[in-house]
């Protein structure tokens, strides 16, 4: 994170932003960089890599499916389209980007589980419906895009997922939910490693395993959304974090969720630092750096597990 | 105690259990037997809560199990579903605290009391020694045994277990009926199992009940069931059956495959 608030198109020494941070004097030009820019920009990074990384445990335990992630419930299909509808139909609204965006995933991933819900709901059947749902909706992203590319420019970045010019009032945003998130999971957490015994085993001992699906699922739906809403869709965070954490710790989610959050705190900041000082002074989109690097090693994992 | 009254179970369009009635007598080991597809493990599943009821009525301690809360049912009643290899990455002794779940209120942990309940039935099921090893790294007769002190832990009256011994080999399959017997006989627990060895169900219960698409064909003691007429009706085999000395149980000698015509 001090890398991150350090580095950047105009670098700054840490003694600068020590001194930034404990003294109040203002006016140098750097401190306005770091209180305004990078700090609040690195504590943006930090939230949504922790949002997404716990959603992605959260679904892949729930859904017993360690290929699930907040983008197979839906939830940035959901985010993505009602985000491009502000974007590019509606420009005017601009400032409803993230709360219109955070309604479109959580109404996604509700009717992902309310079209899988048959006398409960099958992990199986969730996934696929989720995949559908995505897909439906992501036609529609691509609609809006064919319809309006004359406007398409101002999507792009939200398309890829980016950090850029995320500032405090993201924070504010964020910062309830992550929250609210974090303790409902970790209160959780012992009835999750119960659910992963699978669904007869976990009834077997008294659990109420449709209730607490709905429940972890709920949690994941609500910190992903929050995340995408704020940034984008950003991918593979969500996927990747949560399988590295298991690789690291095993499966006992009273501490795979903790690591998993750190995990996704140090994995964000870090892209996010690569992504502005890789071509600086360009920025590259985060979501870019996420992929480029992300995807080659899920399939490094993938081969050496044999998974 | 466990029964069941004019019981009908549905999986999709089909009846599969058609109006049985049945009551189980507390502190005996019973088995239930039938050809594939008769509904043994519907029965059990349906007994076990797990699958709703399409109509009739199961009672527990002659309370309708619908109206248990889950924890309560799991304080007195504890489910294994047929063995079957799934890995999953956990520590035996993990695995057997989460049989005290229904016994912990939200958010309380294990005490001193729970941790004396789980060295019981790890010792039970001689897994002392494997207590930190992870499932994935146990033989199957190994986690089958710690699937059963998961159960254990739960300090249940009932143990109902669907093929325990299915994928076994010979000795872990006698290693798992000899657990099961000491079980009802030393901690006076009900057990009500599905089995596919006739053999063990005569020498390892006291009822042997036979199903037949759907409902009770024969139900007693092995003495009154496991006989050529049962067999042959049922399964549509030809059986010798002889009484074994050591243990004055019918024990079936020779099996074939009946003639169609009759």
């Amino acid at each position: 994170m001090l890398i991150s608030v350090v580095s950047g198109a105009i670098s700054i020494p840490i003694s600068d932003v020590w001194s930034v941070l404990t003294s109040s004097h203002s006016g140098s030009p750097s401190q306005d960089i770091i209180w305004n820019i990078r700090f609040p920009r690195t504590i943006v990074a930090a939230l949504v890599g922790m949002n997404l990384a716990l959603s992605g445990a959260l679904l892949q335990g729930s859904m017993r499916n360690s290929m699930a992630d907040p983008y197979i419930m839906g939830v940035s299909s959901g985010a993505g389209l009602f985000g491009m509808m502000i974007l590019i139909v509606f420009p005017s609204y601009g400032y409803l980007l993230t709360p219109v965006a955070f309604v479109g995933g959580m109404v996604a991933a509700l009717l992902v589980y309310l079209l899988a819900w048959r006398n409960g709901v099958n992990p199986m059947r969730v996934m696929l419906v989720g995949v559908a749902v995505s897909a439906f909706l992501s036609s529609g992203i691509s609609g809006l895009l064919t319809f309006y590319s004359d406007r398409v420019e101002s999507a792009l970045t939200f398309m890829v997922g980016g950090l850029s010019t995320r500032s405090w009032p993201h924070i504010e945003m964020l910062l309830p939910y992550t929250v609210i998130g974090l303790i409902l999971a970790f209160i959780g957490s012992q009835r999750m490693n119960i659910l992963m015994l699978g669904d007869s085993e976990a009834k077997s001992l008294g659990l109420r395993v449709e209730a607490y699906r709905l429940y972890f699922t709920a949690i994941a739906a609500l910190l992903a959304a929050s995340a995408v809403s704020v940034v984008g869709l950003l991918g593979f965070v969500g996927l990747i974090v949560p399988h590295i954490a298991r690789l690291l710790v095993g499966s006992d989610y009273r501490i795979l969720l903790p690591v998993s959050a750190l995990l996704g705190i140090t994995v964000l900041t870090l892209s996010d630092t690569l992504a502005r000082i890789i071509f600086a002074p360009i920025e590259l989109p985060v979501g870019i750096v996420m992929g480029m690097l992300g995807a080659p090693f899920f399939v490094y994992l993938i081969r050496r597990k044999g998974v | 105690m466990l029964s069941a009254k004019q019981l009908r179970v549905r999986y999709k369009d089909k009846l599969i259990i058609s109006g049985l009635d049945i009551a189980f007598e507390t502190g005996k080991v019973y088995s239930i037997l039938g050809p594939n597809g008769c509904g043994k493990s519907t029965l059990l599943k349906a007994l076990a809560k797990q699958l709703s009821v399409h109509s009739g009525t199961i009672l527990l301690d002659n309370i309708d199990i619908q109206e248990w809360g889950p924890k309560p049912f799991a304080k007195i009643l504890a489910f294994l579903r047929q063995s079957y290899d799934q890995m999953i990455d956990v520590h035996v002794r993990d695995l057997v605290t989460y049989g005290r779940f229904p016994h912990k209120r939200f958010l309380q942990q294990v005490d001193k009391e729970d941790e004396q309940i789980i060295d019981w039935a790890l010792q039970l099921t001689n897994l002392t020694h494997l207590a930190k090893r992870k499932m994935s790294s146990l033989s199957g007769g190994e986690r089958q045994r710690a699937w059963i002190a998961m159960a254990l832990a739960q300090q249940p009256r009932i143990l109902l277990l669907d093929e325990p011994t299915t994928y076994l080999d010979i000795v872990h399959q006698l290693e798992i009926m000899e657990l099961i017997q000491q079980l009802n006989q030393q901690f006076h627990i009900t057990v009500i199992m599905v089995l596919h060895d006739l053999n063990h169900a005569s020498l390892y219960s006291d009822y042997v009940i036979v199903l037949k698409e759907g409902s009770i064909f024969r139900c007693g003691t092995p003495e009154q069931v496991m006989n050529e007429e049962t067999l042959k009706k049922a399964f549509g085999v030809d059986a010798k059956i002889e009484t074994d000395e050591e243990s004055n149980r019918p024990y079936i000698r020779s099996l074939k495959l009946g003639s169609r015509s009759s």
